[in-house]
């Protein structure tokens, strides 16, 4: 349906997005992760047609947009501070793209009222937009998007600026509301938490361009590069040396396992929990036992989270004493 | 231990009634005797039968209004036109000069009407640099002088007030989120739109706010319109002055003064509404201003740039250039005329020659209005403090009298001249007079720059001080003097500015042995005479120097946002 083209983009004189291709199927949703400033905000503003890639292309149904004016593009945009028209009650916001469209009056009423019941804001039509809260006025800006019935919907960390329990909410009605209208979406955040929630595919934006896409499960299996661990907070990642064909070496020992890599570099390594807390993980190679030294210790619910020395974060069913050493299993895999 | 100082400090954060009263008195007796009752006069003599059943008269405060609505909306057209597109350049753009060239739009907004008048005189008038130019232009375009002086008023009109729409607009399009463009677009809205139903229907407050203003400045504008275009040019505040003193009929006077007024408040009430709109929404500031990218943004910012800089520059540059440079004969001679660089207009200001304009020598009129400022300035501090005071803590009773102090704000200079020579006839042949009226028209921004910083010390400083063993005076010495140092000196300042540069109200009640330097300017530039004009154009350039110093010296003074009304 969507697909960019080893687009090309700088931000004042400097590369921001050196090659970025990837595609969005219909009723997809896909989850664009990047650090702060990585340009995941650029490449919404460019599908969008409110920014234009400097090379490459961006398609839509195999079609060039590049000539296609934003207005004509028929795409959904929200974005994190909402950006609503605070000269407009919630009514006219929601019905903004409609009217834009010339849809009759008696339609738009008729939208507007199913989008608003959609949204969990029935009655609220003449509310002016400004005394609304964060998260009415997310959803607003949620319904005003979608009312024209857009081709495609694009959030722009919509929910940065929420409280912890109105975003488990809110994310839950967004997941609803893409998986029944079939919109194909890109969301882009920074939350690994949102990402898992909302995401079918799970694209990494790193220095540029994207280094990993695939399903969530896929990714939390076998993350691949330590910036996609560290951005997901995927278990824990320790520097290491190559010291022969099969063995690396850490401050935690030397590991069995074979990385890509020459005699003599310098790697990073994923130490993940093994068997982790909650079952996950497969037994087979890099499979290893290391000695923690306990720095701290913290109750998370059901279990205790352990802060080891060298910065290796674990989870136990009981708790260790601080400067205790403990023997934990666990799995490694070479990161690149 | 010794309680007075918790005494003292507990009957000073919460004065009695009847020591608020006793603070009121001294500004509200001035105000009555000096305002309310010339406003009385003016009212009784506007409605009795002998005025409103004369039809001339009515004929003649209709024509004038109509006149007078006619030019304010010309010259707010004007200042709109050039005003959008400066906000939108200070606004969207950063540029290298930019705090300057700001700076610089701001400054004829605070110089003296006589100094403008006399700046555009010196560089389009047809005795100007221009002179030429001028001739040409009117042969070339077949304009009648008259019409020519009309622009000219228009384009100083305009030169005054760009800068308040460079303010209040601009500053709402800094306030603009880029996302509701951003949104606006991709739900479905071409450019059109996007103006007419998103970044227009926004501005709205502050667009009608900034036209309110210049509509309202332009509406009473006096000094600029007598100067350049004399009294053919019969606005509401022109035809006062001639009604008052040149083809004398009160009667008429007074009711056009009332109309004037009328209109004014009117004109504040909606300004006031709408401002507070503007007000409410002052979402957080979008830092939306880059350097231009595309061309077209690169040719905007350079035309921009370059119109705004001669436009502000040029006239505040040939006055003094225009004092120093002989163009004419001095006085009609048919003698060669020695053109070029010359010093004898400033040396004749100190010579009382016979048969000049004055009894006595021009420089007398500097040091006149020094005299008249200095005055201006005490008696102005005497009657601000106290209110000030009072209304730093406002009671039930400061709310309401506080609308009656910002009154004479409404009123214009000619109309308090008006009531003056109504209410005090002969008596005003004394000089005081003029001083009493400088200080009605600074009073207002004197107690606005006061009021707020003595609105700002803690009680809680004061206590501690007083615990700390300090006496009354000394709390006062230590705690309220270095903060209110600043806020005197510049409310200082503003009643010495105010004073040297009125003009309004000085020509009304002026008697020719007291000329002040406005009133010497304008009597030079209406004689005929190289010398006389050079003699204008040099004091202009005093009175340009001492202003332009003393706005400096506010605006370093300038305690937050004190003095703002």
């Amino acid at each position: 349906m969507l697909e960019l083209r080893n687009v090309v983009k700088s931000y004042e004189g400097k590369p921001l997005l050196t090659d970025i291709s990837f595609t969005v199927a219909q009723g997809e949703t896909i989850c664009l992760l990047g650090a702060s400033g990585s340009g995941k905000s650029t490449i919404l503003r460019m599908i969008a047609g409110l920014d234009f890639p400097e090379r490459g292309a961006i398609l839509l149904n195999s079609l060039d947009l590049a000539g296609t004016p934003p207005h004509l593009r028929d795409f959904g945009l929200v974005f994190q501070d909402y950006g609503l028209f605070p000269h407009l009650n919630v009514f006219d916001n929601i019905a903004f793209g409609l009217k834009m469209r010339n849809v009759p009056v008696d339609e738009i009423k008729q939208r507007v009222s199913v989008l608003l019941e959609q949204v969990n804001l029935s009655g609220f039509d003449s509310r002016k937009v400004t005394d609304l809260s964060g998260g009415e006025q997310q959803r607003v800006a949620l319904a005003r998007a979608l009312a024209p019935s857009p081709r495609l919907l694009m959030f722009d960390e919509p929910l940065g600026a929420l409280d912890r329990s109105l975003k488990e909410d809110l994310l839950n009605e967004i997941r609803g509301i893409l998986h029944k209208t079939k919109i194909p979406a890109i969301y882009v955040t920074h939350d690994q938490e949102e990402a898992f929630t909302i995401a079918d595919r799970i694209l990494v934006l790193h220095e540029g361009t994207i280094i990993r896409d695939a399903a969530p499960q896929e990714i939390w299996k076998e993350p691949q590069y330590a910036a996609v661990a560290k951005l997901l907070g995927i278990g824990n990642i320790i520097d290491a040396e190559i010291i022969s064909d099969k063995k690396v070496r850490t401050e935690f020992g030397t590991f069995d396992i074979n990385c890509a890599n020459n005699i003599g570099e310098k790697v990073q390594l994923l130490i993940q929990e093994f068997p982790s807390p909650s079952g996950r993980g497969v037994r087979g190679e890099g499979e290893a036992q290391i000695q923690l030294t306990v720095e701290d210790v913290l109750f998370k619910q059901d279990q205790f989270q352990v802060k080891a020395r060298g910065g290796i974060v674990i989870h136990m069913k009981e708790a260790p004493k601080v400067d205790d050493v403990i023997t934990v299993q666990v799995q490694v895999k070479c990161l690149s | 231990m010794n309680l007075s100082p918790a005494l003292s400090t507990k009957t000073r954060s919460y004065l009695s009634a009847n020591s608020r009263i006793l603070f009121w008195i001294p500004t509200l007796l001035f105000l009555f005797s000096f305002f309310f009752f010339p406003l009385f006069k003016i009212l009784a003599l506007t409605f009795n039968f002998e005025t409103l059943a004369d039809f001339d008269n009515l004929l003649v405060a209709r024509d004038s209004l109509l006149f007078t609505f006619y030019q304010a909306a010309l010259s707010t057209l004007l200042t709109f036109a050039l005003g959008l597109p400066a906000a939108i350049l200070f606004a969207k753009f950063n540029f290298p000069g930019k705090s300057l060239l700001r700076a610089l739009t701001a400054v004829p907004f605070m110089l003296p009407t006589v100094v403008v008048a006399a700046a555009f005189n010196s560089l389009l008038g047809e005795r100007g640099l221009f002179a030429t130019t001028f001739d040409l232009l009117l042969s070339t375009f077949d304009l009648q002088p008259s019409t020519f002086n009309f622009i000219l008023i228009l384009i100083a009109h305009t030169f005054y007030n760009t800068s308040i729409v460079i303010r209040i607009v601009g500053n709402a399009i800094s306030r603009l989120d880029p996302k509701l463009e951003s949104s606006a677009r991709v739900l479905g809205a071409d450019t059109f739109h996007v103006w007419k139903d998103v970044i227009l229907p926004i501005l709205r407050p502050s667009l009608l706010a900034a036209a309110l203003l210049v509509f309202m400045f332009d509406f009473t504008s006096f000094g600029v319109i007598l100067l350049l275009g004399g009294s053919q040019f019969a606005t509401l505040e022109v035809e006062i002055y001639i009604r008052a003193l040149q083809l004398p009929n009160l009667n008429l006077a007074a009711l056009l003064s009332v109309i004037q007024l009328i209109f004014t408040l009117v004109f504040s009430i909606l300004y006031s509404r709408t401002i507070n709109q503007v007000s409410t929404q002052t979402a957080p500031r979008f830092s939306a201003s880059r350097p231009p990218k595309t061309l077209r943004e690169r040719l905007f910012v350079f035309t921009g740039y370059w119109i705004l800089l001669t436009f502000f520059l040029l006239p505040l540059l040939s006055l003094p250039i225009r004092s120093f440079t002989r163009l004419e004969a001095d006085r009609g001679q048919r003698t060669e005329v020695q053109y070029g660089f010359t010093t004898d207009y400033y040396e004749e200001l100190f010579i009382n020659r016979r048969g000049s304009l004055f009894y006595v020598p021009p420089v007398q009129a500097a040091l006149n209005s020094l005299g008249f400022a200095g005055i201006t300035v005490i008696l102005s501090l005497a009657l601000g403090y106290p209110a000030a005071y009072a209304l730093a803590k406002p009671t039930r009773l400061e709310k309401f009298l506080d609308p009656f102090l910002m009154l004479p704000l409404g009123a214009s200079a000619v109309m308090m001249g008006l009531g003056f020579i109504l209410s005090f006839g002969r008596l005003i042949a004394s000089p005081f007079f003029i001083p009493i009226a400088h200080t009605l028209i600074a009073l207002p921004f004197v107690i606005r720059t006061l009021q707020p910083a003595l609105a700002s010390i803690p009680e809680r400083l004061r206590q501690a001080a007083s615990t700390l063993g300090a006496s009354p005076l000394r709390v006062w010495q230590a705690v309220d003097f270095p903060i209110l140092s600043r806020a005197t000196l510049s409310a200082a300042t503003f009643a010495f500015t105010v004073s040297l540069g009125e003009f309004g109200a000085t020509l009304l009640i002026t008697r020719p042995e007291y000329p002040t330097i406005p009133i010497a300017i304008s009597r030079f530039l209406s004689q005929p005479g190289g010398l006389n004009y050079g003699q204008a154009m040099a004091m202009a350039t005093v009175l340009m120097l001492l202003t332009t110093l003393s706005i400096l010296l506010i605006e370093k003074l300038r305690f937050n946002n004190a003095g703002e009304l």
